[in-house]
């Protein structure tokens, strides 16, 4: 299975998982959903962020 | 009588419905022990030894002698740890080496209806917990007024995700959490091709699913049973998303009791407020 459609996956389950875990700080959906997007958004671009890194030491150090 | 919040856990994991007996519930005390017991004897009927070839893992040599007989390897039905042991001592244990081997191969047969008798025996677990929670909180001399029992939002969290905190007063949480964890298990058994949850075939992955109640008892009686094909190609993701579903289900069920307890104490000043 190719890298786009298993990132893509992550993103939605990341997502998800972050409704359930910013549920606990507040009890209306609008804040819920706001500060899931946020926390989405910083996770998979730190994810993003970490798999160039490993990519770009993979490539010098074992190449 | 008296009765620390400690030991109403010991009492009830060891005897489901002791605690709620000595703390003066003798109609709640019958229902934790029928249904603590009675899910795990039903269960057990139908498995039998079989349930052995499912521990997590096998005993260390140094405590072996200790953890066959307090069995709490087995998961989840640990928490039911009285029945656990119960059933160890049932267990037929061979005195030879070759009776032992006669043993591990005959407990690797599936048995007719396995599924349905592993999830009631994986359910009395989870239930006898949720007791355990409720036993606590009445050695806590605490009485809830809110809308429901903290153990109860979270049972009913357990076999719906978010019921819990629709009962306790939040309803737009409850249905936005609900939608969350319900898309992340559908996702996970469409990608599974239906056979993501089967605890004969992934008994470890099968212990966080199983906090999702509901679910897993879905995938038991309807997707698990059929026969499988070739492997789906998604199949490992499909696996892990449902039972990233159950351990999200795990903080949805510990925010419902959160949000039925904080409500009972606000219910609680709310009444004081009014009397004074």
């Amino acid at each position: 299975v190719s890298l786009v459609p298993r990132a893509l996956l992550y993103l939605v389950a990341l997502f998800l998982v972050m409704i359930v875990y910013t549920g606990q700080k507040h009890s209306a959906p609008g804040p819920i959903l706001r500060a899931s997007v946020r926390m989405t958004a910083k996770l998979f671009a730190w994810s993003v962020l970490g798999v160039v890194v490993m990519l770009a030491l993979e490539a010098v150090f074992i190449d | 009588m008296k009765l620390t919040p400690g030991a109403a856990i010991l009492w009830t994991l060891l005897v489901p419905g002791s605690a709620h007996l000595r703390l003066g519930h003798a109609a709640r005390a019958a229902l934790v022990f029928a249904t603590a017991v009675g899910l795990f004897a039903a269960g057990a009927a139908i498995v039998g030894d079989r349930v052995w070839y499912f521990q997590l893992f096998e005993p260390f040599p140094f405590l072996k002698t200790l953890l066959d007989r307090m069995p709490v390897q087995l998961l989840p039905e640990a928490p039911n740890l009285g029945c656990c042991i119960v059933l160890s001592f049932l267990r037929e244990a061979p005195a030879t080496d070759q009776g032992m081997f006669d043993w591990l191969r005959m407990i690797r047969v599936p048995v007719p209806h396995e599924h349905l008798g592993l999830f009631l025996m994986g359910c009395s677990g989870v239930v006898n917990s949720l007791w355990v929670a409720d036993a606590h909180w009445l050695a806590q001399g605490r009485r809830h007024q809110g809308r429901i029992s903290p153990p109860a939002a979270a049972f009913l969290s357990w076999l719906v995700p978010g019921a819990g905190h629709v009962a306790a007063g939040q309803r737009d949480k409850g249905v936005l959490v609900c939608a969350a964890v319900l898309i992340m298990f559908a996702l996970g058994l469409l990608l599974s091709q239906g056979h993501g949850i089967d605890r004969p075939l992934r008994s470890a992955w099968w212990i966080p699913q199983s906090l999702f109640g509901g679910g897993t008892l879905f995938a038991t009686l309807v997707t698990a049973p059929l026969e499988e094909g070739p492997p789906a190609p998604w199949i490992d993701h499909g696996v892990a998303l449902c039972a990233v579903a159950g351990l999200m289900n795990l903080i949805v069920m510990i925010d419902a009791y959160t949000v039925a307890e904080s409500g009972a104490v606000e219910d609680a000043a709310a009444l004081g407020g009014r009397a004074a």
